[in-house]
């Protein structure tokens, strides 16, 4: 016997076995058509050889709850438990979309399906008369309580140190500590003694994000942290920490990736993350297209830059430019009174030529050196030079290969959705022509809030929680940084 | 030595002829401006040494460490932001059981290094032309013969 | 009940009830402190037979060393303190090691890498040379001192730990220790030359 998720084919026998069973209060095929398609529904089947069995669910994500919409066994094989197994499965369903309470509803009549939905823990919440008209029978509206997992998240990558607590997929807090203020922050770090105020910032950022959640140490069930990619010795950082959070109070600990972690934000931004989609990642460390089927078996990297990430581009034009570091939020400014239009620099790896072993691929080498040369030439040759222009067309630049492979990519792959996440994020200019791109191409774009977007513990936190839902195995304590993680190990074991 | 490399291609491909040269222990100092082909050079490296991972620009993290298939680590740094030595400190490089290649190495050397291998790189002339001059410091390469063609 | 934590050259942990050493895990891996640093701990708490709600204390030992490594101890040190609710002390790695020679004058001597010593000098107990870096050339001015190897474990470090609060001395601060001075000046904006 089997359980999987059904699909239109299998509408024929559901249709005899619901027919049979509810008679004149069946739901129409077209109901289940839609059911079963449906965005956020999950329909099972029992099989038996033959469909013996179904259910189904729907989730409302944003409220953190599902729905147990219709559960049937065919008459032959009632009384042996397949209705047990189907509704264990869809409470499984339900705890790891991150549902907190499964509602459903059940005929006042039906004392077997209210002892077994009791049984596993449902209580009743309300009754609604005549609810089933043809035959007048009260409904009673049932709720069981799901706990989600209280998942604690480090983040240390250069210059922050950042813890996060969800429970489940709910943000329950966000702390950063940083020597820099947010708009400094982006694309890039200060090159001070950064490392120092890592463990500076370890116990005020801890208790800050307790104090923010409203916990205590011990009622953290698991410990997540990044292990890579990045650099070894900030994340070393983070593992000691986490290591030592774990022991503390004897829970699991999850090693993640720091990459995956950014489509993490998603979950919390919106409560569940939107799959399959394609993310495109920029920061100042990270420049990577990433296309995500599942979050935590099915993460694969489609492009990456094969020299500097977008993020350090701005502060090497911006070092061409005699501009202070860090680059981005300068070159913004420079930008906001200079003509994108007015120079047309190189997109990195867009040629025709490109396209086989790079189609994803960034490049922002040529692009800097292009820079370098322009202004070069204008310095030597007396002749005028407009830094704003150079700032916006570079900027400009920028941006459009960024959309330009990221929509190929959906389009690619026909994946209508894309998720922006890295600190590059806050480039306004950015966000401005990704949302234009993606309108005009009928791609659903999503940006998480910024707090999310630039390295936070939140995010890391949700992978964690991600796993500890989906039941994985924590990671054995011997685990270590690796400060090139390939994206498609989300989790080191 | 000097030579002339003519396109981004042939700078790569004389990073793989380098890294045969190359053993654990092994400095190699790379200056040249923005855009003169340090990564590129050291991306030829990679491919020579059989690194796990992109080679990529570590400025913003300062120092990327990639495992081979099987020989030594090779640690990719980015000397330019680095404004004290306490941050040199902090990178703690494996430097006995890597092959460390350095950009922007002048905030980097000081007289702890008995050995390396300097290429000054120059991008002067027409748009894609290097100019190289690799030297080698020290008793370590004192009798070495780059194999690196031109 | 005291947990002592040191990476300052391999990876170790060490459990104290009152003056007492319970436990004693060690890895001695020059490379491994993220990778061993929860083996270690969990080492000490399991050889010692106690659980962590038991601690009283955690004592980091703060280097001078290799910073990469010595900060995955001090990390954990501050981690564990705040999650069990219980105060954090910092001990200098060449204080901690003079203790085990209290009498006559010592130099106690380690590796600070870039041709460069780590040092700090004693006199029957009592420091004379503050914590600082020497080359091997002005170690020759300290040629009336025995020198002594000032590699550190958190064995020692609990000892000296134990010692020191008796003197009530003040080990508050937990920050690993950085002696030399920053000495590279930045550059200045460079102009990309053609």
């Amino acid at each position: 016997m089997e359980i999987r998720e059904l699909q239109a084919a299998d509408l024929p026998e559901l249709m005899k076995i619901e027919t049979d069973l509810f008679t004149s209060e069946a739901w129409k095929e077209n109901s289940f058509r839609s059911e079963i398609e449906g965005r956020f529904t999950d329909y099972f089947g029992a099989f038996d050889g033959e469909l013996i069995g179904y259910a189904g669910l729907h989730s409302v994500p944003a409220s953190f709850s599902s729905d147990i919409q219709t559960l049937a066994v065919g008459a032959a094989h009632q009384s042996k438990g397949l209705g047990r197994t189907l509704a264990r499965k869809l409470i499984a369903k339900a705890f790891a979309l991150g549902s907190e309470a499964v509602f459903l509803e059940v005929r006042a009549d039906n004392q077997s399906a209210i002892s077994l939905y009791s049984s596993l823990g449902f209580k009743q919440i309300d009754i609604r008369k005549n609810y089933y008209q043809d035959s007048a029978i009260d409904a009673l509206v049932m709720r069981l309580a799901l706990n989600q997992p209280i998942v604690l998240g480090i983040e240390s990558s250069c210059d922050e140190t950042g813890i996060g607590i969800v429970k489940g997929n709910r943000l329950l807090a966000n702390a950063l500590h940083s020597s820099m203020d947010e708009h400094a922050k982006f694309g890039g770090v200060v090159p001070e003694v950064a490392a120092r105020a890592h463990l500076e910032a370890l116990q005020p950022t801890i208790v800050q994000a307790l104090k923010d959640a409203n916990l205590s140490m011990n009622q953290i069930d698991a410990i997540a942290v990044a292990n890579g990619p990045g650099l070894a010795g900030a994340l070393m950082v983070g593992i000691g920490a986490a290591k030592a959070l774990a022991l503390a109070h004897n829970k699991p600990i999850y090693a993640v990736n720091h990459l995956v972690g950014h489509v993490g934000a998603d979950v919390l931004e919106n409560g569940t993350v939107s799959l399959p989609t394609i993310a495109l990642l920029v920061s100042g460390g990270h420049t990577s297209l990433l296309l995500v089927r599942d979050l935590l078996d099915d993460v694969e990297l489609l492009g990456e830059t094969i020299d500097d990430a977008a993020g350090e581009a701005f502060d090497k034009v911006a070092r061409v430019l005699g501009l202070p570091y860090p680059g981005g939020p300068q070159i913004d400014k420079l930008a906001e009174t200079g003509n994108p239009k007015a120079i047309r620099f190189p997109r990195g790896l867009s040629l025709p030529k490109d396209m086989e072993a790079h189609r994803f691929d960034f490049s922002f080498s040529g692009l800097k050196t292009a820079v370098a040369r322009h202004v070069e030439k204008a310095v030597d040759n007396g002749l005028e030079l407009s830094k704003a222009d150079v700032a916006a067309s570079f900027r400009e630049a920028v941006v459009d290969v960024l959309l330009t492979k990221a929509i190929n990519a959906c389009e690619a792959h026909g994946v209508k959705k894309l998720l922006l996440g890295g600190g590059v994020v806050a480039n306004a200019r950015l966000r401005q022509v990704a949302k234009i791109r993606c309108d005009e191409a009928g791609i659903e774009l999503r940006i998480p809030r910024f707090s999310l977007c630039t390295d936070n513990g939140a995010m890391i936190a949700s992978i964690g929680a991600q796993l500890m839902m989906a039941g994985r195995p924590p990671s054995n304590l011997g685990f270590g940084a690796e400060s090139t993680l390939e994206v498609t190990k989300v989790q080191t074991l | 030595m000097k030579l002339t490399i003519k396109t981004p291609e042939a700078m790569e491909a004389f990073g793989r002829r380098l890294s045969r040269s190359l053993e654990p222990g092994d400095l190699v100092l790379l200056s040249g401006e923005l855009g003169a082909g340090k990564t590129t050079m050291t991306r030829g490296i990679g491919v020579g040494l059989e690194a796990i991972g992109t080679i990529q620009s570590p400025t913003f993290v300062l120092a990327r460490t990639h495992r081979t298939k099987n020989g030594p680590k090779l640690v990719h740094v980015d000397a330019y932001r680095l404004t004290s030595a306490i941050e040199l400190d902090d990178l703690d490089i494996d430097f006995a059981n890597s092959i460390v290649v350095v950009e922007w190495p002048r905030n980097f050397l000081d007289d702890s290094f008995e050995n390396w291998v300097l290429i000054e790189i120059d991008r002067s002339s027409q748009e894609d032309v290097r100019e190289l001059v690799v030297t080698g410091h020290g008793p370590r390469w004192q009798e070495v013969q780059f194999d690196l063609g031109n | 009940m005291i947990l002592a934590i040191d990476t300052s050259a391999g990876t170790s942990a060490a459990v104290f009830d009152g003056t007492k050493q319970l436990s004693f895990v060690n890895f001695d891996d020059r490379f491994g402190h993220a990778e061993n640093i929860g083996l270690a701990i969990q080492g000490a708490f399991s050889k010692a037979g106690i659980t962590p709600a038991e601690l009283t204390l955690v004592a980091v030992g703060r280097g001078p060393a290799p910073y990469t490594g010595l900060r995955v101890g001090v990390a954990a040190g501050i981690a564990m303190a705040t999650a069990l609710g219980i105060p954090a002390c910092g001990v200098i790695t060449l204080n901690a090691v003079a203790r085990k020679h209290p009498v006559g004058r010592i130099l106690v001597v380690a590796d600070a890498k870039r041709k460069e010593l780590f040092i700090a000098g004693f006199q029957d107990g009592e420091q004379v040379i503050p914590p600082s870096v020497a080359t091997h050339q002005e170690l020759e001015d300290y040629s009336s001192f025995r020198q002594v190897p000032g590699e550190c474990d958190a064995s020692v470090i609990g000892e000296y730990l134990i010692w020191a609060k008796a003197q009530n001395l003040d080990l508050t601060d937990t920050s690993a220790l950085y002696l030399r001075s920053p000495d590279v000046t930045p550059s200045a904006g460079k102009r990309v030359t053609g």
